[in-house]
């Protein structure tokens, strides 16, 4: 399994807790990058120092919520090419259809249960670092 | 110079000597003629007798048989001779007995009767001289008699003679066309239409009528013609009419024209003319007929006015514009001091100044400190409430005259009635007493009736835009709740299910990482903190749920609920031991496909999560009542205790303690039925079961 770098976006200290819980439990060496809302993420990503192989993103957060960050990130020509998966607490209909529209690699509602969410997080990591980073 | 006046005298002499031969010889000539002359003059006496004599006879014949009475009398009046027609119509008979003619003059007549005949004396002759007798049988008569005096040789009168014309019905007639004339003149003179005589353009006879019209006397009339009296840009018009007249082209013409009074006033007026032709048929009078237009004129002009006040206010919509319209017209047509518009206000029971023009109280189309009358208060509610108007000729002396910004001494209150219904009133205060008349009022009512079918159409037409306006607002709220529903939805999503899950999460890893120091009791304790978790995720999601179902308009379809009721057999959890059975095929029905799946899951999950029996059944069954199909869902399952009925339908109220139940569906279930207006109700045994009947209109 490749080590990749993972840029973990969300207001919510817990959910970047749950996230880093699952790695650690799992014993995957990924490098997680934390951002609290889009703006940091940003201020993170223009730093250039290393862009990372893929983004989880958080719909609903204060300043710069995950729809708006999209849209910039889209707009960006160094930074539109990363893959971004959404991980929304939102099961509306109409946001999973505009973020898949905007370019998304995939959208995670996130369940109630912690197990859930860890077995979905485990397929989510095996999958990407398995197939599409190898061309890395 | 002898010699020559010898010769002149013997010249001379000579002359004279030839002067008497001649004279001797014509002297003999016409002694002869004058011989001559006599016997002739003798020849010719003889035959002049002879011829009188003649005519005398032929005379006496022709007096015997005169039509008329003919009577020959001396100059006293004594009666010498009558011919038979006198005989028969005096009843005397000269021949046979005395007949004095002054003895037959009727009493009245005898002075008149004198001076005629002293006329015959004076002039030999005396004509037309009418008078009455007495017949022999004492009747009373009517003659005209023609009387001359008859001389003899020497130019003395000696007879008088007389022609006696019976005019007795003549004079009858007479008497009857003068009773007539007079009758006649009497209407003339009374008659309010103008009567004029005319002949050629003058002025012939003007009755009174006419005479007071053009305030000139009759004296004065008769010395106009019809040009001095009209006015000449009228002449062109009657002047045409009066050629066709006269030319026979028509026999009365009628036009309405303008004339001058002597004070120089002009008054319209309709004139008739009619030709009086003599006997060639040639017209000698005309006759017009005058007829005052000029009242009918005003009524006309009123007529005008109103027509102008309808084209006023007809594009208008707003009833405040019209209703000032209204006022500033009425106060122009009728002379006002003021005029007030209220409109009564259904709600209120009151009435409302809606326009007042002409008053201190209003300006630029405001009614400034309007009053507000409540119905039946006041001379304006009274009017209101009876729908009578009113004329107060003294404001001082009625009990319910209330006092606006100042006290006015007569009022005029109508009511405005559209279609039979008491819309206003229109209303108006004069400062000083009697000023409003019967004519005030019927104009007012007129205005009233025009104005109340404007007001009404504006006020249906407001009322529809307010209307319209509240459904906009309406629905303005319903997409701004729409709105704050989904945001509700998502904050609900969000953010009260983000602790749950960090809840969720962080008991997890509690549980992970210290179960070597937990004792299994406290781990029980987790597992039932995880519960309420869910239960608190299934509680927040049936408040989802229930704010979803009227949360934005669904589609209206024609639903096949056996398709509705397929797809949620195939889709729900039935366990092995329940059997659901649908008795009847099921309607097609009106609805959101959506809102009908929420509903019959709801009943079906409901029914299939109470059945504690060996063998459940649940059974769907349909009847059709009426407009509605009545739809029932029964089980075979614990049953519902009557005093909770009511209860089961309200959100969050649930009958089970401690079950995964969060009182949501059937609420759910009533709030779709609602929406369809339909009804729901139940009938349930404990442990035998329960039957939830509900219907949906066809």
């Amino acid at each position: 399994m490749k080590k990749m770098t993972l840029l973990l976006i969300d207001d919510d200290e817990i959910e970047r807790m749950k996230f880093k819980r699952v790695c650690q439990k799992n014993g995957y060496l990924h490098i997680i990058k934390e951002a609290k809302n889009g703006e940091l993420a940003l201020d993170l990503l223009r730093n250039k120092e290393s862009l990372p192989d893929i983004i989880i993103l958080d719909l609903n957060m204060p300043k710069m919520n995950g729809i708006e960050f999209l849209n910039i990130l889209k707009s960006d020509e160094e930074l539109k090419y990363i893959p971004i998966v959404i991980m929304s607490s939102s099961d509306n209909f109409l946001d999973v259809k505009e973020c898949y529209k905007i370019g998304v690699s995939g959208y995670i509602i996130k369940p109630l249960h912690f197990t859930d969410y860890s077995n979905r997080i485990v397929s989510l990591l095996n999958y990407w670092s398995n197939n599409e980073l190898s061309i890395d | 110079m002898v010699e020559k006046k010898i010769e002149i005298l013997e010249k001379k002499l000579a002359t004279e000597k030839v002067a008497r031969e001649k004279a001797e010889n014509i002297l003999e000539r016409k002694a002869l003629d004058l011989y001559n002359i006599n016997l002739e003059l003798k020849h010719t006496n003889n035959n002049l007798k002879k011829v009188v004599e003649e005519k005398t006879v032929q005379l006496e014949d022709v007096f015997e048989t005169i039509l008329d009475a003919y009577i020959l009398m001396d100059l006293y009046g004594n009666v010498l001779k009558m011919n038979p027609a006198a005989i028969s119509f005096f009843g005397f008979d000269s021949a046979k007995e005395k007949f004095n003619v002054v003895d037959i003059i009727y009493e009245e007549d005898i002075e008149y009767a004198m001076t005629s005949f002293k006329q015959l004396f004076e002039k030999g002759i005396f004509r037309n001289f009418q008078s009455r007798i007495y017949t022999k049988s004492k009747e009373v008569k009517w003659v005209q008699i023609n009387c001359s005096l008859v001389y003899d040789a020497d130019g003395l009168p000696v007879f008088a003679q007389g022609i006696v014309r019976d005019i007795t019905q003549e004079k009858i007639n007479q008497e009857i066309f003068n009773q007539q004339k007079r009758e006649l003149s009497v209407i003339v003179d009374n008659s309010t239409f103008g009567i004029v005589l005319t002949e050629q353009g003058r002025i012939i006879k003007t009755n009174k009528a006419i005479q007071k019209a053009l305030c000139y006397t009759e004296e004065e009339l008769n010395q106009l013609e019809v040009n001095d009296v009209s006015l000449a840009e009228d002449k062109e018009r009657s002047y045409e009419y009066m050629q066709k007249l006269n030319s026979g082209e028509i026999e009365r013409f009628s036009i309405n024209k303008r004339y001058k009074t002597k004070r120089g006033k002009i008054i319209w007026a309709r004139t008739s003319v009619a030709g009086v032709r003599d006997e060639n048929g040639q017209i000698k009078y005309q006759v017009a007929l005058i007829e005052n237009l000029t009242e009918e004129l005003k009524q006309g002009a009123l007529l005008e006015a109103l027509n102008s006040l309808m084209a006023s206010i007809l594009g208008k919509t707003s009833i405040h514009e019209i209703a000032w319209e209204i006022t500033k017209n009425t106060i122009g047509l009728l002379g006002f001091e003021d005029c007030v518009i209220y409109l009564l206000n259904k709600e209120t029971n009151s009435l409302n100044q809606i326009a007042a023009f002409g008053n201190l109280k209003s300006s630029n189309g405001i009614v400034i400190d309007q009053i507000e009358i409540p119905l039946g208060q006041g001379i304006v509610g009274a009017v209101a409430k009876t729908g009578i108007p009113e004329i107060i000729e003294d404001t001082s002396k009625d009990a319910r005259y209330i006092v606006d910004d100042k006290i006015r001494y007569s009022e005029i209150s109508v009511p405005i009635i559209a279609e039979g219904e008491i819309i206003g009133v229109i209303d108006s205060e004069h400062s000083s007493k009697n000023f409003f008349t019967a004519d005030h009022l019927k104009t007012l009512k007129t205005i009233a009736s025009l104005a109340a079918t404007q007001l009404k159409n504006a006020l249906s037409l407001e009322l529809k835009q307010k209307a319209e306006k509240e459904k906009e607002q309406v629905l303005e709220d319903l997409t701004k709740s729409n709105a704050e529903l989904k945001d509700f939805a998502y904050v609900v999503s969000h953010d009260l299910k983000s602790p749950l899950r960090s809840m969720n999460a962080l008991i997890t890893w509690m549980q992970e990482d210290y179960s070597e120091f937990l004792k299994e009791v406290e781990d029980t304790h987790f597992d039932m903190l995880i519960k309420k978790i869910d239960k608190m995720d299934h509680l927040i999601n049936g408040i989802l749920k229930y704010a979803s179902v009227d949360k934005i308009q669904k589609q209206v379809k024609n639903i096949n609920l056996n398709i509705i009721v397929e797809d949620i057999l195939e889709t729900i959890f039935i366990p092995s031991h329940i059997k659901i059975e649908v008795k009847k095929k099921l309607p097609i029905v009106k609805g959101d496909k959506f809102r009908l799946q929420q509903l019959f899951q709801n009943l079906l999950s409901n029914a299939i999560k109470y059945i504690d029996k060996d063998q459940g059944v649940v059974v769907l069954d349909c009847v059709s009542e009426g407009i509605y199909w009545k739809l029932s869902v029964q089980d075979n399952g614990v049953g519902i205790d009557e005093k909770y009925f009511k209860k089961i339908f309200k959100v969050f109220q649930v009958l089970d303690e401690g079950g995964d139940s969060t009182g949501v569906g059937l609420s759910i279930v009533k709030k779709i039925i609602d929406l369809y207006k339909g009804e729901i109700w139940l009938e349930s045994s404990k442990n035998k079961g329960t039957i939830f009947y509900f219907t949906l209109l066809k």
